[in-house]
């Protein structure tokens, strides 16, 4: 007990509150929580770190935290269904108790609540009727969305990239599409107004002649017929703009617009016959700048239809969905068939289906590009100190053909973890030592699994998991271990405290011993093991992989020793190191999908979305772990199928109502 | 990080060779910076300016400070490239970014993020993102009508575009030194080409093509005035909670609108004005092209406030052209190695060189008797402190500049410990005129500035 309380306090002096593992914890590395904790554990870890602030006639913010017995845990959590949520998000993000509170749960402590919270008190939240599917969301299209939304909606080149000057996205939660972070403000409103005008002279080709046809419409769209023959008098010009245009705003829009809607644009029109002659096109141009400036294009809206402030959930309409579903698997805009679904009112009803055609469309490569490598990081490869480009884009096309053969052949999702296989071209086969392959063409080969096999021994992330030294690059284990640890399993691995005395590895030119034998000196510190025993082992097992994700027998000279043991269980060999990994699947499997879901919904995962994860996960389990288990179940869950409507808002049922009109469209005219 | 070059401005391989800075040739003394002209003509006071220069990683302190009383505060190793400004700087001990203490880990996101805000940022990944106003967004809010652009925001990188940043806070913090709102970082421009557009597309059009460009501003006038139109009918039908995100678009609209109501610069840039044509590969050649913007954008007085980020925190930069190959964020964890100290000690001093050149060229700007850095307030700072310990105590901050005659440079002065770097933000804003009671943890004004 002695030992513990002179620990505690070294930990938070030294930590400035961190989170901290004991030494006994770190151990057993990694140690999972009691498997089941109960009410009186949590209260009892309550009561020690919470109560004396979340307590008795005049709680801090309101927040009470003392609990008579389980019933009344059952009671609050189906009255406010996202009240636990808040707790353990606040836990886990280590925000409770605030810094300078001396007092602090350890780590163990913290999984334990967080463990009860998740797996007790949730589902109780989420079996209550009032589930939580996380806030109405004004979704700014990010850098990405808007050159794909614009380059399909004005049919310009694959190249073509109107949002190449713009200053990059900032991101949330690892993704550049987090809604809290795409904010606006005057420079970007500026690269809006000159890429609308540059994007739509580009499709117009304005000063050529006047437009024979459509230019807003694939050549052989049947509006071109009926714009072609309205005969070219000026009388005829503003009609001629409007069928365009009405075309036009809903899929710029995203959704049908109604009459005012297009009458509020054709001022353009109007404005342009004025100022600029009587050109059709040059008119059709400003109409579409206009539109594109519009928060209706700008932004994926998701109305709330009650807008009442009453906060209540409300299901979103498939227009939304459409967009939803849309950005989420092509980054990019609804397609005709995703609109026509919508208009039919048949998309939900269709949803697997469409589903399974967006997948096979070339357009989801966008997964690969921006979830997986925002996910594993590979996006940073090309800033790489030390590494040819040619074998960069080779690394970082191995695992993207990787990832894609897993959506194409709909693949279990379990080969990150070990797959006996890869793809490689002949800069990569030569860097893997596989003979026989040349050339730039990707293929598939089998893996000899003594050496390879799962993701984290790709050279990709063996190698933006190194560091430089001298010319070349030298392995981190503790940064693989801690990539292992944060994007496969998910899990939270404080930073080390300030000025600790580090270990000499980097002096700039050469290792005396191999990079083991001088992290093993680092982890003989007490300060520094607890963190280090639960992260070292698992970049330890990777070093039979250089810097650059070559095998490799020696490690300066001397034999490579990849041993370790995790939660108990030893290893000496990558394959039996694997074998530990697979041991994990369930800890893998969520992760995974907390990841994608967050990608999917453009936020934050929160405490209140865990319910959803647990199903979510159950359900693929179910499926063998294929991809599209994933997919189909993340699109079908309550948080993507609907959105928790504004709270603290004035009635505007007037406003709403109007919304809510007929809507307009060519097609009903 | 070596900075990518963009894809339509691959020059070399046409033979165009490293892009010039923009005033190569340094400006003609004859020239008169516009703001002195417009100050004479309408036989006003000075007009003071204000720019921020923040330095990414802290500083390696031994280096930057004076280790004796009676030592010279600018034959340190990190500052001697100053000795030739000494008259026209001041040296500041003591100031502390003190919010940047709060909450645990996270170092670097909260050392910017704290900064010019003053204020304990939110800890979180992404959602609820929560700072405060910046300082020179205040400024910009009170004075920013005065010229074209409120304020300008620039820097050398954009920050990491995958991975996390500081554990548990969002990379927008460590990216963001300028603030308009407590959830609104005011976006920074990174690319020399686009900034030059953006502040001198007019200026620098031949007369056929102004023409052209002044129509596109009309109907974009218009696009404005519907954009807000649509925007006002949405906000009735968003609740209040959500409604940040259309405010912000809504301000962002009316700032462009003013700026488009005003009446187009007739001023003519200075001959021998090249457009630039992509972003440098090294700092210092970045660094020269983005200094030289503003000189330029403060002499024809399109705006009078920039903040100018030299670097992201955390910023992985390596330096190979001074033999550098290591990551910046890298060293500065030294942990006692001397020649990891010594490399750091190298990256100081290679960016006080560029701060010095960027001095020079402020003084070789005219501005009636005075120079465009008479006429300046130019801070060089970071929230940081000890870029190894990141106490945020004690932070390395230079002034440089008059003030328009409301500082009295040429001195190093020791303030007492633990004095919030808030209180000279709020002396800066006394001498912008700009009022305001409180900045952030601000406890008062700054004495001393002037003698």
């Amino acid at each position: 007990v002695k030992k513990r309380a002179v620990m505690l306090v070294l930990g938070t002096a030294i930590l400035g509150g961190a989170i901290l593992s004991f030494p006994r914890a770190a151990q057993s590395a990694d140690a999972p929580a009691p498997a089941k904790p109960s009410f009186a554990d949590a209260s009892a870890l309550f009561g020690k770190y919470c109560v004396s602030c979340h307590s008795g006639p005049a709680p801090r913010a309101e927040v009470v935290l003392k609990f008579q017995d389980e019933a009344e845990v059952r009671a609050r959590a189906s009255a406010h269904y996202d009240f636990f949520g808040r707790v353990a998000t606040e836990l886990s993000q280590d925000r409770m108790p605030p810094a300078y509170v001396k007092n602090r749960p350890t780590a163990l402590e913290r999984d334990l609540l967080l463990s009860w919270i998740n797996k007790d008190v949730l589902p109780v939240a989420a079996n209550s009727g009032r589930p939580d599917p996380g806030p109405f969301v004004l979704h700014r299209l990010n850098n990405r969305e808007y050159a794909n939304t614009v380059r399909e909606l004005l049919y310009l080149p694959a190249d073509y990239n109107a949002a190449a000057d713009f200053p990059a996205d900032e991101r949330g939660d690892g993704f550049d599409n987090n809604s809290d972070t795409l904010t606006i403000s005057p420079v970007l409103i500026e690269h809006y107004l000159g890429a609308a005008e540059t994007s739509v002279n580009k499709a117009f080709k304005l000063y050529g002649a006047d437009g024979r046809r459509d230019m807003t419409l694939p050549a052989d769209n049947p509006v071109n017929a009926v714009v072609a023959n309205i005969k070219g008098d000026f009388a005829n010009r503003q009609g001629r703009v409007r069928i365009v245009i009405e075309n036009f705003l809903p899929r710029a829009w995203r959704r049908p617009v109604t009459k005012e809607e297009v009458d509020g644009v054709m001022k353009f029109a109007a404005l342009s016959f004025t100022h600029d002659g009587e050109s059709f096109d040059k008119a059709t141009a400003l109409v579409i700048r206009a539109a594109l400036m519009s928060p209706e294009f700008l932004f994926r809206m998701e109305r709330d239809p009650a807008a009442d402030g009453s906060g209540k959930v409300f299901q979103l309409t498939e227009f939304q969905l459409a967009s939803r579903l849309s950005y989420f698997l092509w980054s990019t805009m609804p397609d005709e068939a995703l609109m026509a679904e919508a208009k039919a009112g048949t998309l939900r009803k269709n949803l697997r289906v469409q589903v399974a055609r967006m997948l096979k469309d070339p357009k989801s490569e966008s997964l690969t590009r921006d979830f997986l490598g925002q996910w594993l990081e590979i996006r940073s490869l090309g800033q790489t100190p030390n590494v040819k480009p040619e074998l960069l884009a080779a690394m970082k096309g191995e695992t993207e053909h990787f990832f894609n053969s897993i959506i194409q052949q709909d693949s279990s999702i379990m080969d990150f973890l070990d797959a006996n296989y890869t793809y490689v071209n002949g800069t990569l086969a030569a860097h893997y030592g596989i003979p026989g392959i040349t050339g730039d063409a990707w293929q598939r080969v089998k893996l000899d699994p003594k050496q390879r096999g799962g993701i984290f021994t790709q050279a990709s992330i063996l190698t933006l998991t190194s560091k430089p030294l001298g010319e070349g690059r030298r392995t981190s284990p503790v940064v693989r271990g801690k990539w292992i640890l944060e994007n496969m399993f998910g899990q939270t691995i404080p930073p080390p405290p300030p000025n600790v005395p580090a270990l000499q590895v980097d002096d700039g030119k050469e290792l005396k011993g191999t990079v083991r034998q001088i992290f093993e000196q680092h982890r003989s510190n007490p300060i520094c093991a607890g963190c280090h025993a639960r992260m070292d082992p698992y970049g330890f097992a990777l070093e039979n992989y250089d810097g650059y994700g070559m095998w490799r027998l020696q490690d300066n000279h001397i034999d490579v020793d990849a041993s370790g043991e995790i939660n108990g269980h030893k290893f000496t060999t990558p394959m039996e190191f694997r074998q530990i990994l697979g041991s994990r699947k369930d800890d893998f499997r969520r992760a995974f999908i907390r990841k994608m879901l967050g990608y999917a919904l453009g936020r934050g995962i929160q405490g209140f979305d865990t319910p959803a994860v647990n199903q979510i996960a159950a359900a693929v389990q179910k499926d063998n772990d294929r991809f599209s288990s994933v997919i189909m179940n993340i699109v079908t869950s309550y948080p993507f199928d609907n959105a928790r409507g504004s709270a603290l808002n004035r009635p505007q049922q007037a406003e709403s109502a109007k919304l809510q009109k007929a809507s307009y469209t060519p097609a009903n005219r | 990080m070596r900075q990518p070059l963009h894809r339509r401005t691959l020059l070399r391989g046409l033979g165009i060779g490293i892009a010039l800075p923009l005033l190569d040739a340094m400006l003609p003394g004859s020239f008169v910076g516009q703001a002195a002209a417009a100050a004479r003509g309408a036989g006003r006071k000075r007009i003071n300016r204000m720019v921020l220069l923040y330095t990414p990683n802290g500083v390696h302190k031994p280096f930057w400070y004076p280790q004796n009383d009676d030592d010279d505060y600018l034959s340190t190793q990190t500052l001697s490239p100053l000795q030739r400004h000494r008259k026209d700087l001041l040296l500041l001990n003591g100031l502390n970014v003190d919010k940047a203490k709060l909450d645990s880990a996270g170092d670097h996101a909260k050392a910017m993020g704290c900064y010019l805000t003053g204020v304990q940022i939110n800890k979180t990944a992404g959602d609820d993102i929560r700072a405060g106003i910046s300082c020179d967004q205040v400024m910009a809010k009170a004075i920013g009508n005065k010229t074209r652009f409120p304020s300008l925001e620039l820097g050398l990188d954009y920050g990491r575009m995958e991975g996390g940043c500081d554990p548990g806070y969002a990379c927008i913090y460590s990216n963001n030194v300028s603030w308009t709102s407590e959830k609104t970082p005011a976006i920074k421009e990174v690319n020399p080409r686009v900034v030059f557009d953006r502040l001198f597309a007019g200026a620098a059009a031949s007369d056929h093509a102004a023409e052209s460009h002044d129509q596109q501003e009309t109907y974009n006038r218009s696009i404005l005035d519907f954009t807000n139109e649509s925007l006002t009918d949405l906000n009735k039908q968003i609740g209040a909670a959500d409604r940040h995100r259309m405010d912000e678009y809504l301000t962002s609209i009316r700032e462009i609108e003013v700026r488009l109501d005003a009446p187009p610069s007739k001023e003519k840039l200075p001959p021998g004005v090249v457009r630039p044509t992509r972003i440098p590969e090294t700092l210092k050649e970045h660094f020269a092209l983005m200094a030289d913007l503003q000189i330029l954008a403060l002499r024809q007085d399109v705006t009078r406030i920039s903040t100018f980020l030299l670097g992201v925190e955390q910023s992985r930069r390596t330096y190979p052209e001074i033999g550098i190959p290591e990551e910046h964020h890298g060293l500065t964890h030294h942990a006692g190695n001397p020649e990891k100290i010594a490399k750091v000690g190298q990256i100081d001093k290679h960016i006080i060189e560029q701060f010095a050149v960027f001095l020079d060229k402020m003084k070789a700007v005219k501005e009636g008797d005075k120079t465009l850095l008479d006429n300046c307030m130019v801070v060089f700072g970071n929230g940081n402190g000890d870029g190894a310990k990141h106490d945020h105590e004690n932070c390395a901050t230079i002034v440089a500049g008059r003030g328009a005659g409301t500082i009295d440079p040429g001195r190093y002065i020791k303030y007492a410990p633990g004095t919030p770097v808030s209180n000279l933000w709020l002396s800066m804003m006394d001498r912008m005129d700009v009022k305001v009671e409180r900045h952030g943890d601000s406890t008062g004004r700054l004495t001393g500035l002037t003698v």
